[in-house]
């Protein structure tokens, strides 16, 4: 293959993950292995360089014609030797070279693609090391090559025949060529369509909505399955007729589905897709991928499922040889966000030691590509060796989560394989299943065996004087509360009400609701609390179904019979009742909006409540110096705590006014007048009460969070205008009120933010719908134990059953099922994730409203936000967002465009809706149903606006062959693009804009206007005027090339695309930001040696200039090496110092200007009409300089600075540099001056010249860089070393005197 | 030791769940169903009968004609 072939169809999507980011060395896939034994090594060199011989594709090299990908054969790799027996530990040096070499990405069209190392760790030991592009080989090939050298060697050494050499590549392009046309791949695509027919979004075991794009690394942990597991596979297997790599995929596959979030279950298994083909034999790249979408029947019999999901598997075979690149082209599911499968199960049961005629060899696996998400591999023979091996993309996994998977896989293949169905198979290990049920809530706590009105009449008796609620001007004492409510309590006893009874209070916030409540309690009896604002008829219904003794109302409350017992009827005066309640009684019932029918009535016992109220009295240190605010309606359970946790502390009661819970400045007043110490809000509450101008400055030590989800949002607003802490507690009405804690502190940074850990004696345990625990980091159901769960429901059993469970861990004892989902954290806190209920779908990708909201919010453009998935008018359903404004900067097309470039096409709202305040219902929370239907048409798009806009969507429609250009909204990948049409996009925006976005911007923000942003934002920043300005990416000392007269650095792009591989920064005038410069050379020298300092805080760094950048880059070393810096290269272009420019004339405003023409690369001399700064902007403009296009003040800047700086260089005295200059002259310049390298002799200790025949001009010129650029990559590179080994012997020198 | 064409074909049989008779001479084995596991299967269970085709060599055709043809090769040549 002498000339350059199309890519086969295998390498085209790897091709495509490698141009995305060619800095990636993730296609590395490497090896070793580990011979131990007298190795021949001209044996072995002559077996490698033969089976080398056999495999071409190790010689591949890509690159680009005309747009396409095309590969090409360069020189075969040979063998390296390292002989490192010398060194104290050879084996690690060898495998840290490995890792280093692994680690270098490698540039297709130039660097060889294949290497191969012979390490000689001692006389018998030597690792072999390999790494080829997955390009060139993929797993099978790897073996086969492998294989074929340990094969060449035995042949050699034992003189037995050679196997028969490996198929040429021409082969593989033959059989791909003849592939295209074939038949079958009609009818394979057909059977694949059919297959994946109507996949939603496909989940993982990774973080919901979490990018699946491999990095540069993985995390690995590897485990080596004992033996017994191993017969016990092959058994099983052979029990159900089944091969045991068949098995392992098959339970693979199950413990994926069983860890991963919403979403289709779909595993990629590698196929190798050779067999019965040309390529059968031809080591080279030919794997597929294929989408295995399949959800074990958990309770099918498990060697029925085997015999199944086997047939199922083989089915796929004979279907594997169409690519799953193509399948997303069919299904047009090409974004990032659309993949076709989660996890990867790989299995290879040939990967083993290859065999060397007497040695003993080990096979160790480096990398072995890409890993997206997780991939599971099983490598070995189930005999001898069975490894498994979990990779994760550590984007979305940490390594303790990587080694948990390989353990609980482990655990779940043991368990599986000893089941006769999945269902009775744990997900978790049984170390796991401990802490998830009993570590985590271990919350023991010895609870007083007591009601609540017997602790409340204790401290009425303990502190009779203290006040104990006060409304308004009105303050009780405990003693005046004890007095009446034991007046009421009598009154309420003769009226019928005790143990078991219930009266119901219907009053307002004032001392009397206080009076009936703690009366009603020493009755014996339970309340239930009512709103007096009910029409009448639900009062009626509620009264008549908790068959209330009383009704403690005001006197003119229309109850729809029931006459009230009102305030002013009281008794003032009386005996109470003997305490008759025990704690098993109920002390309340609370109605709850169930999601459908009528309201359900929670019983609540007073052992329960009391577990709540001295828990959270013990836990946040209540004391009789605490003023707790009362302003929750009476119907929301979070006002229990307010109304009875004052009582238990020897605290204060306030009420806030009525109606104040919905209006900030009433509560910021409360808060104030009355030195509150502790109160509630709901978050929506909570956000408006932060946005209220009252609020600010207001300190109060706890503010407790419930009924919603606190987010960090509120956590952030809230210390940045709140003095006190902040606690998010989660708890339903079913479990008395709350039952987790979670402190969102200052230094809190967790993101969600948790609802935390149990309460006293509740355990909290998130279940899949088998009831199983689910591990840490995968949602599940949230269910709730222990003392806090209601009794259930007033006259509903039924409702009862079917939410409070019997719990399956502790006989006898219940569960309560939230129906909110949450996870488990590593480190065990909970987080809340939303109601079961309220899943969205777009486009059938899962989406989730909060993460939209988040973004919303985070634009900094509104205060507030929800996102609704509304079907408005029997429309499809469509994302729409309410806002509360933020004070400036909002409008709807600004926020669409910045959420655009934040959330991908399908998660943008269609539709915005801006609203002055969030409607909320009696109870403070959201309310969902008042918000309003978005009035704007169906999103009809837009025309492109702008030059830029109009020329990409333009060339949208030239790539997508489309007859128009698209709306500024259309997305990309809509389209109908794919991941090849992507890469045509990008050359093309290249050619017409002469900067390339990259792929990866295009897979960022796909719609038209969004890259267009994009785009203008990466210019900006690449064009910026920042001091430091990054010319070039890389590893080593950098090079830092140092303005010249103009400020600017620009010139130096050129020399710094020219130089290997190092960081090249320039360094920028501040000026040219608006910042200021000191008066003196000297003190800019030094400041620009702070800024380099601070850029590289140790090592050499070496400085170039030209012009006056040299005269700088002079100054500056000088600096560096006062500072105790190792000293670098000083190169100088064609710059001398101030003194010989002392006699000459300051250059006018003109004379600046041109230095501009310069800076761009054009001669000034070519050019004596350019003499107003209009004609050199127009010319600049007119040859498409970026400089044209500078902002006044900047220009301004460029010319101030060319007289500034003069004046100040002439007054420059140079000081001594302790060291070399390299000096580089203008040979064709400079007549009649003597203005030559000696002129710098007498300011370093030497000076080394070099001559171009060149103008000063074209010193930075194509011609000048030629030669510039490796004369000063040569000095760098020989500082560089000469700074290594100082450093080295300085350590040495070190440790010899310790 | 000696493999004949109709222990080849009971073997593979036996590999793919199917009788002897289902598998003729020129049917593609792949499309009945044969992966690269069992294809190992086989070769071992052949080798171990004294006759070591190779997988390679196996893997690249298509059917048990051309298989015979390589075992038949091996032995005559032994």
């Amino acid at each position: 293959m002498d000339r350059t072939r199309p890519l086969m169809e295998a390498q085209e999507g790897l091709w495509y993950v490698q141009a995305l980011d060619p800095a990636n060395p993730i296609l590395n896939t490497g090896q070793y292995v580990e011979l131990r034994g007298p190795l021949d090594v001209a044996r072995f060199q002559a077996a490698f360089d033969a089976a080398v011989a056999q495999t071409p594709a190790l010689s591949l090299r890509f690159g680009r014609r005309d747009g396409r990908p095309v590969q090409w054969l360069a020189a075969p790799p040979v063998l390296a030797h390292a002989d490192l027996s010398a060194l104290p530990d050879p084996a690690a040096e060898a495998r840290a070279r490995m890792a280093a070499d692994s680690a270098r990405a490698r540039d297709l069209a130039d660097d060889p693609l294949a290497g191969f190392t012979l390490y000689r760790l001692g006389p018998d030991h030597w690792y072999w090391y390999q790494r080829i592009h997955h390009l060139a080989t993929d797993g099978y090939a790897f073996v086969m090559f492998t294989n074929r050298v340990g094969e060449l060697y035995t042949a050699a050494a034992n003189g037995t025949p050679e196997p028969p050499p490996f198929a040429p590549l021409e082969a593989a392009f033959e059989e791909d060529a003849a592939w295209r046309d074939n038949p079958k791949r009609a009818e394979d695509r057909a059977f694949w369509l059919a297959e994946l027919k109507d996949l939603g979004g496909v989940a993982g075991p990774g973080p919901a909505g979490a990018r699946a794009l491999s990095g540069h690394g993985y995390h690995r942990h590897r485990i080596d399955l004992p033996a017994a597991l191993m017969a016990r596979l092959t058994a099983r297997a052979g029990a159900a007729r089944t091969p045991w790599p068949e098995v392992l995929t098959l339970l693979s596959a199950a413990y994926l589905s069983r860890v991963s979030g919403e979403g289709a279950r779909v595993t990629g298994l590698p196929y190798m897709a050779r067999l019965g083909t040309k390529a059968a034999r031809v080591p080279c790249m030919w794997m597929n991928v294929l989408p295995f979408r399949w959800e074990a029947d958990e309770d099918m019999a498990l060697n029925t499922l085997f015999a199944e999901g086997a047939a199922r598997l083989q089915r796929l075979r004979r279907h594997g040889r169409y690519r799953s690149e193509q399948m997303r082209r069919d299904l047009r599911r090409t974004g990032i966000d659309e993949r076709l499968y989660g996890p990867l199960v790989n299995i290879q049961p040939f990967d083993v030691a290859p065999r060397f005629a007497g040695m003993d060899t080990r096979l160790h696996i480096l990398s072995a590509g890409a890993v997206d998400d997780l991939t599971v591999t099983f490598r070995g023979d189930a005999r001898s060796e069975l490894a498994l091996e979990v990779d994760t993309n550590p984007g979305l996994y940490t390594a303790a989560e990587t080694q948990a998977h390989a353990e609980r896989l482990a655990a779940f293949l043991e368990a599986a394989l000893a089941a006769d169905r999945l269902a009775d198979v744990p997900t978790v290990t049984p170390a796991e299943h401990h802490w998830l049920v009993e570590g985590v809530n271990a919350t023991a706590h010895p609870l007083p065996d007591t009601t609540l009105d017997a602790l409340i009449a204790a401290q009425m008796r303990a502190t009779p004087d203290a006040a104990a609620v006060v409304f308004g001007d009105t303050t009780l004492s405990y003693a005046e509360l004890d007095r009446r409510t034991a007046a009421l309590a009598a009154a309420l006893r003769a009226r019928g009400a005790g143990p078991g009874r219930i009266v119901a209070v219907a009053l307002p916030r004032s001392e009397h609701l206080a009076v009936a409540l703690v009366a009603t309690l020493r009755a014996g009896a339970a309340f239930v609390p009512l709103d007096p604002e009910n029409p009448p008829a639900r009062l009626a219904t509620l009264l008549a179904r908790t068959e209330a003794v009383v009704l403690l109302a005001e006197a003119g409350l229309n109850a729809g019979g029931m006459a009230p017992f009102a305030p002013a009827d009281w008794p003032v005066a009386g005996e109470a009742p003997e305490p008759a309640a025990t704690p098993g009684d109920l002390a309340y019932v609370l109605f709850t909006s169930g999601s459908t029918g009528e309201p359900k009535g929670v019983m609540i016992e007073h052992r329960a409540i009391v577990n709540r109220l001295l828990w959270m009295r013990d836990h946040y240190g209540f004391g009789p110096a605490d003023r707790i605010l009362q302003k929750t309606p009476t119907t929301f359970d979070v006002s229990v705590w307010e109304l009875f946790l004052p009582y238990l502390s020897g605290a204060t009661l306030v009420f806030a006014a009525p109606g104040a819970h919905r209006d900030p400045a009433a509560i910021a007043r409360a808060i104030r007048g009355h030195g509150i110490t502790a109160l509630h809000f709901v978050p929506s509450m909570l956000s408006a009460f932060l946005a209220a101008p009252a609020s600010e400055g207001i300190a109060v030590p706890r503010v407790f969070a419930s009924g919603e989800e606190l987010t960090p949002d509120h956590r952030r607003h809230f210390h940045a205008r709140i003095q006190g802490a902040l606690h998010n507690l989660y708890g339903p009405t079913e479990a008395a009120v709350d039952v987790s804690w979670w402190e969102a502190g200052v230094g809190d940074t967790s993101a969600p933010l948790p609802i935390g850990w149990p309460v006293w004696n509740t355990a909290l345990l998130v279940l899949d719908a088998r009831m199983r625990p689910v591990p840490p980091g995968v949602p599940g159901e949230l269910y709730l134990g222990g003392v806090q769960l209601a009794r259930g429901y007033l006259g509903r059993d039924d409702l009862t059953a079917a939410a409070f469970r019997p719990d399956p861990f502790h006989p006898g004892a219940r569960l309560y099922a939230t129906g909110d989902l949450a996870l488990r954290r590593a480190d065990g806190a909970v987080v809340y994730l939303g109601r079961a209920d309220h899943q969205v779908k777009i486009r059938g990708m899962r989406v989730e409203l909060g993460e939209i909201e988040a973004e919303v919010r985070a634009t900094g453009l509104v205060a507030e936000a929800v996102v609704l998935a509304r079907a408005d008018a029997g429309g499809p359903k469509r994302l729409v967002a309410y806002v509360v404004p933020a004070d400036r900067g909002f409008s709807e097309p600004a926020l669409t465009a910045a959420l655009a470039l934040r959330l991908p096409a399908h998660m943008l709202p269609a539709a915005t809706v801006a609203l002055p305040a969030l409607p909320v219902t009696a109870n403070g929370k959201l309310d969902r149903r008042a918000l309003p239907a978005p009035l704007l048409a169906a999103p009809a798009g837009t025309p492109p606006r702008g030059p830029v806009e109009e020329r990409i969507a333009a060339l949208y429609a030239e790539v997508l062959h489309l007859t128009d250009p698209p709306p500024r909204e259309a997305d990309f990948f809509a389209l109908g693009g794919d991941s090849l049409s992507a890469l045509t996009l990008a050359l093309r925006l290249e050619e017409v804009f002469s900067r390339a976005p990259g792929l990866g911007q295009i897979f960022e923000t796909p719609g038209i206007a969004a890259l267009a942003r994009a785009m203008e934002a990466a210019e900006e920043a690449r064009s910026g005027l920042s001091p430091l300005l990054a010319l070039r990416q890389g590893e080593g000392p950098p090079l830092v090339l140092i303005h010249p007269a103009g400020g600017l650095g620009w010139c130096y792009r050129r020399l710094a695309r020219a130089l290997e591989s190092r960081p090249v920064w320039a360094l920028q005038s501040p000026l040219m930001e608006g910042g200021t410069i000191p008066a003196t050379l000297a003190a800019l020298a030094a400041d620009y040696a702070a800024r380099i300092a601070a850029l590289a805080p140790e090592g050499p760094v070496h400085l170039a200039g030209w012009s006056l950048g040299g005269i700088l880059a002079q100054d500056i070393a000088v600096e560096l090496a006062k500072a105790g810096r190792p000293a670098g290269v000083v190169a100088l272009i064609d710059a001398y110092p101030a003194e010989c420019w002392r006699a000459e004339p300051e250059p006018d405003a003109a004379a600046a200007l041109r230095a501009l023409l310069a800076i761009a690369g054009h001669d000034p001399d070519a050019h004596p009409d350019l003499d107003s700064r209009a004609k050199v902007v127009a010319f600049l403009g007119q040859h498409r300089t970026p400089l044209g296009s500078l902002p006044e003040p900047v220009l301004d800047a460029v010319v101030r600075l060319v007289t500034g700086t003069n004046r100040m260089m002439r007054s420059h005295h140079h000081r001594h540099l302790a060291g070399t200059l390299f000096h580089i002259r203008a040979g064709r310049d400079h007549a009649g001056r003597d203005l030559t390298a000696a002129r710098w002799a007498p300011h370093a200790d030497a000076v080394e010249g070099m001559e171009l025949p060149l103008k000063h001009a074209e010193m930075l010129g194509e011609a000048a860089v030629a030669a510039i650029a490796p004369a000063l990559e040569a000095r760098m590179r020989a500082a560089d070393q000469a700074a290594a080994s100082a450093s080295a012997a300085g350590m040495d020198a070190g440790s010899a005197a310790m | 030791m000696t493999l004949t064409l109709d222990d080849m074909r009971a073997d593979l049989a036996a590999a793919l769940d199917l009788p002897p008779e289902a598998i003729g001479m020129e049917e593609n084995v792949y499309d009945l169903g044969l992966d690269s596991m069992r294809l190992m299967d086989l070769m071992l269970r052949w080798e171990a009968a004294g006759v070591a085709i190779d997988y390679g060599v196996l893997s690249e055709r298509l059917t048990l004609a051309a298989w015979w043809a390589e075992a038949e090769r091996l032995q005559s040549g032994a």
